[in-house]
């Protein structure tokens, strides 16, 4: 069976928001396929429908408006969509867990962080006393690098990257197959993501956890995954290890978010942002989604909807321009 | 000469625990028509560094001196008039804009407060042209900030402290509420406007690829001390205090294959409520001595405009 290759198999998964003012098309059949042990990036700008696709592993997409359209989600061999509540509340936490962007609205103000770890073990081990999940909660606190002691604080008398450890430490209290990271350290200062990052390197290799990184940083794509997905109006535009993905970009819209970044080693280097904007989720064009800001559009763009195609083993990208064979992308080679 | 000046500029904030010296001591020029990028971490003081030169937070101590004129000396009347030559382009352009004013009404406010024209048919005109400059479509001229987006508001933001045609223009943190497609539309926008109008730029970020690529000279700062000032490209090639270089070492760089040494600090920053009097950075510094938890180190020049906060020089 090719299933059980994967941890995580996701296979043409739609997504919509039913609202007054329209469908907001969220997701539009996205496959993802990640093996056991594995971190893959899953990368784009803000609305291409990154957090929906995390949400709808978990089975959290609000409903309403939210609604799984179609497509198959089997995570660690069970059907996602055909689970009944309490089986997805076994496999929350035990199976799959989530990290929120900010530290500061994830937790309990009200409740020691001692409490809210003890809470999650409690919560998957009924039979275990109390003295026990305390106890494993302070253990969880040292493994992200927080003296056991401080179990009995309250979340303000953490700074912001304590904070996120004690979200980590929650997520990772059920020692879960999949660990999903939405923008873990956006919200924090560089030496503090530097921090963390290696923090989340470390667990992976000690629990062997995959992860879904969500981001919208690709130089903590290059830092901290085996390979990414690049996102772009709920779709994925294009899927690689990370060679392929950076040293042979394929897609346009890749092409065109390398060339947003300021270089570091070479301040002459021009920035060439992408024009425009992303489409609106409630009117997306009828072609490629990407067609009105992408400099190689032909008129076929604008009617023909493009596959996920693949060139290799590992890379697929979206984009009818590659059926002229001698077709390059202009800039960013290397 | 320098267009802006500013000597031992010292803000301190009153709690109950004591002073926060939230920029303690802060010295740099910078030429007309250049920029200077001020980085540094949540808290350390470039935001309010660059309010208390623009006086938006009365300075505690010291001296900026603004085009000849010392700033911190100014009556009210006096400083409402320089106020036409200084400007300030907020991070947040969600909650920096009125959201019951139109995108012109926006615009073309401060031209009205300052009375820099006498009929409105000038007003409206210069705001037509204000928008066509910053790039905002003419059919946008009465929408409300809410059916813009992030990148668009940035671009009324940024109109909005043109209108009265500055000289020096303080940015904090403009691009860092924006995507990164859109930062970099947002970045060529400021940098064509100072060269076609000769505009001089504090720009304030955390985000160091940022700052490299867009200013002439770097100050980093650490808990309220400007830590190290020098040229970009000095400061990225030869980065020498141990804050700067961890500071370097973290961004995450957006290449394969290059793996550098990355230097992890320990700990975080430490308050800034009645520091002590030793090296504010100490506490996280791989390289701390002795000396450092007992004296503050002073600013020596390492080399020609390269400055450093540091025991080690």
């Amino acid at each position: 069976m090719e299933n059980n290759k994967y941890l995580l198999d996701m296979t043409d998964v739609v997504v919509h928001y039913e609202t007054d003012e329209g469908i907001v098309e969220a997701v539009n059949g996205i496959d993802i396929k990640l093996a056991e042990g594995k971190t893959m990036g899953l990368v784009g700008e803000t609305g291409c429908g990154k957090t929906t696709t995390a949400l709808s592993i978990l089975r959290l997409v609000p409903d309403p408006p939210g609604k799984v359209k179609s497509g198959k989600i089997i995570l660690d061999g069970v059907d996602i969509m055909a689970a009944s509540e309490k089986e997805m509340r076994e496999i929350r936490g035990n199976v799959v867990s989530m990290i929120f962007q900010d530290p500061m609205t994830s937790l309990n103000p009200v409740l020691t962080v001692g409490d809210q770890i003890a809470e999650v073990v409690a919560i998957h081990n009924p039979q275990m006393k109390k003295e026990d999940t305390v106890k494993r909660a302070m253990e969880m606190l040292e493994v992200v690098g927080i003296p056991g002691e401080r179990h009995t604080e309250y979340p303000h008398q953490f700074s912001g990257g304590m904070k996120q450890r004690v979200v980590i430490a929650i997520a990772l209290a059920c020692s879960p197959k999949l660990l999903i990271a939405d923008e873990p350290t956006t919200a924090l200062d560089v030496t503090i993501q530097a921090q963390v990052l290696e923090l989340m390197n470390n667990l992976k290799q000690q629990f062997k956890t995959s992860t879904i990184m969500i981001t919208h940083d690709l130089g903590i794509v290059a830092e901290t995954c085996d390979e990414v997905s690049i996102m772009y109006a709920g779709s994925i535009v294009e899927r690689g290890n990370l060679e392929d993905v950076f040293n042979n970009t394929m897609h346009p819209y890749t092409e065109g978010l390398f060339n947003s970044l300021p270089d570091v080693d070479n301040r002459a280097a021009k920035l060439k942002p992408i024009p425009g904007l992303m489409p609106d989720p409630t009117k997306l064009p009828k072609g490629c989604a990407f067609a009105p800001r992408c400099q190689y559009a032909t008129e076929q763009c604008k009617t023909e909807k493009p596959a996920l195609v693949k060139y290799s083993d590992t890379h697929y990208a979206a984009c009818l321009a590659y059926q002229d064979k001698n077709f390059k992308l202009k800039g960013w080679s290397k | 000469m320098a267009l802006l000046e500013v000597t031992d500029l010292r803000k301190y904030f009153k709690t109950p625990k004591g002073n926060l010296h939230a920029v303690d001591d802060v010295s740099f020029k910078i030429e007309e028509g250049k920029t200077l990028g001020v980085v540094g971490e949540s808290g350390c003081g470039k935001s309010t560094t660059g309010r208390a030169v623009l006086r938006l937070l009365e300075p505690t101590a010291g001296k900026v001196v603004f085009d000849g004129q010392d700033v911190t000396a100014l009556d009210k009347e006096a400083l409402r008039q320089m106020r036409r030559k200084m400007q300030i382009v907020f991070q947040d352009p969600y909650s920096s804009i009125n959201p019951r004013m139109s995108v012109s009404e926006i615009i073309a406010e401060p031209m009205k407060l300052h009375k820099m024209y006498a009929t409105k048919a000038e007003v409206d005109a210069h705001t037509q042209e204000l928008m066509k400059t910053v790039g905002l479509a003419e059919r946008l001229t009465n929408s409300y900030p809410h059916e813009l987006d992030g990148g668009r508001r940035q671009r009324i933001g940024i109109a909005r402290a043109l209108a009265l045609d500055p000289k020096f223009i303080v940015c904090d943190e403009p691009v860092s509420a924006l995507d990164v497609s859109i930062q970099a539309q947002i970045l060529n926008l400021l940098q064509e406007l100072q060269e076609q109008r000769g505009l001089t730029y504090i720009f304030i970020t955390h985000d160091l690829s940022v700052v490299n690529y867009f200013s002439d000279d770097i100050a980093v700062m650490y808990l309220g001390r400007l830590i190290e000032k020098a040229p970009s490209e000095k400061l990225f090639a030869n980065p020498s205090h141990p804050y700067t270089q961890a500071l370097l070492s973290a961004i995450p760089l957006p290449k394969l294959g290059n793996k550098r040494e990355r230097i992890i600090l320990k700990g975080e920053i430490t308050s800034p409520i009645e520091p002590k009097p030793m090296c504010r950075f100490a506490p996280r510094c791989i390289h701390a001595k002795d000396i450092c938890f007992k004296e503050e180190p002073k600013m020596k020049e390492i080399a020609p405009g390269h400055e450093v906060m540091c025991h080690l020089f």
